[in-house]
């Protein structure tokens, strides 16, 4: 049987995504879809016990679980690393897109961190965070900070802790993916702008940061959602301590499913996750039309 | 299989029909196929002992000649496994066994019970904890050693080893005695003028040990984890966590007395580093108490394998055995932690449980003795106790004091023979509560011991 050209094309594209359609649906998207069955029911990883559908049951008791509300909270708190680390990307962006001396270097060096191992970053901070001997607060009791904050061996100081190395982590792409985006900025509007009288800090605010809006747009849902997933890093730093203070819900679901073998109860607070990053997308998805500039 | 159908669904058929759903609505045939092959692999009956010889034979024909066994351990082959696996295997032409090392840690456990679950590769493996084994017995990945007529555990290593039993069987061969105590500086001691702590010494002795031995940069005593710190509370409880209602123990004053007592040393003696900086410091503990900034440690047998390496944990100093400390001197219970450890297993999927069989009595009856330099010691009785001490020692044996060696580690205390370990969730749950209140310079003690209870009574309930 012979094709006709136009479905040969076809195929042809089929064939080219289908090494990575398989690789989504094998490893993603058929768990994904048994982890929403399982959520209805109390399968547990190991026990050969008869798996019991419950109905709501999970959910009822992801509701009143206050290890949850911890983890929301920590979460929220985790996300504001986000926003901080994009609006330094900008202005070291900006700063690295002038004329100035050891501009690959600098480059270089901010990028550094995006490829470092977690577990190696967690050492080095952990050793920068201590809050007797450690440098940082070394630092800040020589300008006279008497009492400097705690940072990861406190409870209350600890997620903060964890937002500094994440602004850290993240920063240097942002800025990367900012660099690009100033190169597209048409060269005859900075000149226009010049010629009209416009001062540097007007140039920024009325042309430069309209026409980036797109990429802050790119960067702050994948950020966010990149964040709201992150585990490795907090794991490899604190573990989810002191006390429950650093549990973020990614790192719930994780101690759910493989430290307790609960798999129906950790697939519901992952679906709860996901709704989660849902809504948080879609309202940003809605506010973007407000400050996002499209040609 | 009654309780099966009558109750609910079985694993395999979940998993079956869940893949088989997902075929139906279309997703994609082709995959739906492995899903329903992958599913019944990951849930096969237990080859159990009637596997037995037979699959051997076939077995050892495929690969050339000798059988082939693996062993999963949470020791470093380093440290003594490799070794005996060497031994072994010298011996042993026609049974050649492959020592795997995970680290004892959740995603190393992970890894294990994947790897039992999902595979056969695994003949042997160690247990660490009594929970950890009945999650795997309840998997059905243990073979029950009872189908070994010869193996009497109890006449092996008494009645120590009562507490692995599992619904009054034995899955497994607990091969070493772990008991728990400190390490203490006798240089330290003399300094301040002490004896070595009595047998029956008190938290407020403790104490004022810890207060009179701190000096300078050095801290009065380190705790290899922070459940180390409120140890004591569970040698109390005898490990009975419930009062006769069913409801949570931890509103004993006694509780309270251990955690107020610590919380002081951190914040008031400061003869305790204070927890959130050696959490977040991640503080080598060992080599802390080796370099002499901590005076005491509270650990157990591991520490013999830094003890013993004098090149890279240099120290000149004698090293004193203390027992963990009673709360108070007039309480009625408190047993002294006498456990065995290193419980050892046969996989029930295991292709070679007679040879793995094998294996196992000759490393409880003898074969583990490289492991005894790192303060594995032997708990069969068919090993001789002089031998085990001499080969703990390592040839250092003016490094310790052979006194309380003798009183603290070879304890003659009688063994508690029933014991639940506390469930998971809540081990983690009383953590994660005490780890807030020794991290706050002002922590609230009956808040901490509320917040517990609570939790505690909120777990029983749900687990009704």
């Amino acid at each position: 049987m012979k094709m006709s050209w136009s479905k040969r094309q076809k195929f042809a594209g089929y064939l080219f995504i289908a090494p990575n359609m398989l690789g989504i649906i094998i490893f993603f998207l058929i768990p994904a879809l048994i982890s929403f069955v399982v959520m209805f029911t109390d399968l547990d990883f190991l026990s050969k016990a008869p798996v019991n559908f419950i109905g709501l049951d999970n959910f009822a008791r992801v509701f009143s679980d206050e290890t949850f509300y911890t983890a929301l909270k920590n979460t929220f708190i985790f996300l504001l690393a986000v926003p901080v680390s994009i609006a330094i990307a900008v202005f070291l962006a900006i700063l690295l897109n002038n004329k100035i001396y050891l501009k690959p270097i600098l480059r270089a060096m901010y990028f550094m961190p995006y490829i470092t191992s977690s577990v190696a970053i967690a050492f080095v901070w952990s050793l920068l965070l201590q809050p007797t001997s450690g440098p940082i607060n070394g630092f800040l009791r020589s300008v006279g900070l008497a009492d400097p904050p705690r940072w990861l061996a406190s409870t209350e100081t600890s997620m903060y802790g964890i937002d500094l190395i994440m602004v850290w982590y993240t920063l240097g792409f942002n800025m990367i993916i900012y660099l690009a985006a100033l190169q597209e900025i048409p060269t005859e509007l900075l000149e226009a702008a010049k010629i009209d009288g416009a001062r540097a800090w007007q140039t920024t605010l009325r042309i430069i940061l309209p026409l980036i809006s797109p990429t802050t747009f790119f960067l702050l849902i994948t950020g966010l959602m990149g964040a709201i997933k992150t585990f490795g890093l907090i794991q490899a730093i604190t573990q989810g301590g002191p006390g429950d203070s650093t549990v973020v819900l990614s790192l719930f679901v994780y101690r759910t499913a493989f430290s307790y073998y609960e798999l129906g109860y950790a697939s519901a607070i992952a679906w709860v996750l996901f709704v989660i990053v849902l809504v948080i997308t879609a309202i940003q998805w809605v506010g973007q039309k407000k400050w996002v500039y499209s040609n | 299989m009654s309780e099966e159908t009558r109750k609910g669904l079985s694993r395999r058929k979940f998993v079956a029909l869940t893949g088989s759903a997902l075929v139906a609505s279309g997703i994609l045939a082709a995959c739906g196929d492995s899903t329903a092959t992958s599913a019944p692999a990951g849930n096969a009956t237990p080859a159990g002992a009637t596997a037995g010889a037979g699959a051997a034979t076939t077995a050892a024909a495929t690969s050339g000649g000798a059988v082939k066994l693996q062993m999963w351990g949470g020791v470093p082959a380093e440290s003594g496994p490799q070794k005996v696996v060497d031994n072994w295997n010298a011996a042993n032409p026609n049974i050649q066994v492959e020592y795997v090392r995970f680290v004892n840690d959740d995603p190393g456990n992970l890894k294990l019970d994947t790897a039992l679950l999902a595979t056969q590769d695994i003949d042997l493996f160690m247990n660490y904890a009594t929970q950890k084994l009945q999650k795997r017995v309840q998997g059905g990945l243990v073979l029950d050693l009872g189908t070994f007529k010869d193996l009497d555990i109890e006449a092996k290593v008494g009645d120590l080893a009562k507490p692995w039993q599992i619904d009054g069987k034995y899955y497994t061969f607990p091969t070493n005695i772990a008991p728990a105590y400190y390490w203490v500086n006798k240089s330290a001691l003399d300094e301040a003028g002490l004896q070595s702590p009595a047998l029956d010494w008190t938290l407020d002795d403790f104490k004022n040990y810890a207060l009179k031995m701190k000096k300078g940069s050095r801290w009065g005593y380190v705790p290899w984890e922070i459940g180390t710190l409120y140890a004591m509370i569970d040698n109390s409880f005898g490990y009975v966590y419930t009062k006769s209602d069913g409801t949570s123990r931890y509103d004993d004053p006694l509780v309270k007395k251990t955690l107020q007592t610590i919380h002081d040393m951190m914040y008031v003696d400061k003869s305790i580093i204070p927890w959130g900086e050696q959490t977040s410091a991640k503080l080598a503990v060992d080599a802390t108490f080796f370099k002499n900034e901590s005076a005491m440690l509270g650990a157990g047998a591991w520490i013999f394998r830094s003890s013993n390496n004098l090149k890279d944990y240099p120290h000149d100093f004698v090293s004193v055995f203390a027992t963990v400390p009673r709360i108070s001197s007039d309480q009625t219970s408190y047993w002294q932690p006498i456990t065995l450890g290193d419980a050892l297993s046969i996989s029930a999927k295991s292709k070679h449980p007679q040879e793995a069989y094998q294996f196992m009595k000759w490393y409880a009856d003898g074969g583990m003795i490289p492991l005894t330099a790192g303060g594995r010691i032997p708990a069969s009785k068919d090993i001789n106790q002089d031998d085990a001490v001499k080969a703990m020692l390592g040839g250092n044996d003016k490094m310790y004091d052979l006194n309380t060696v003798k009183s603290v580690i070879f304890n003659k205390n009688p063994p508690l023979t029933s014991y639940k370990a506390l469930d998971t969730q809540v081990a983690d749950m009383i953590k994660e509560e005490v780890e807030k209140y020794f991290v706050a310079p002002n922590g609230n003690v009956d808040t901490t011991i509320g917040n517990i209870v609570r939790r505690h009574n909120d777990f029983i309930k749900s687990k009704k």
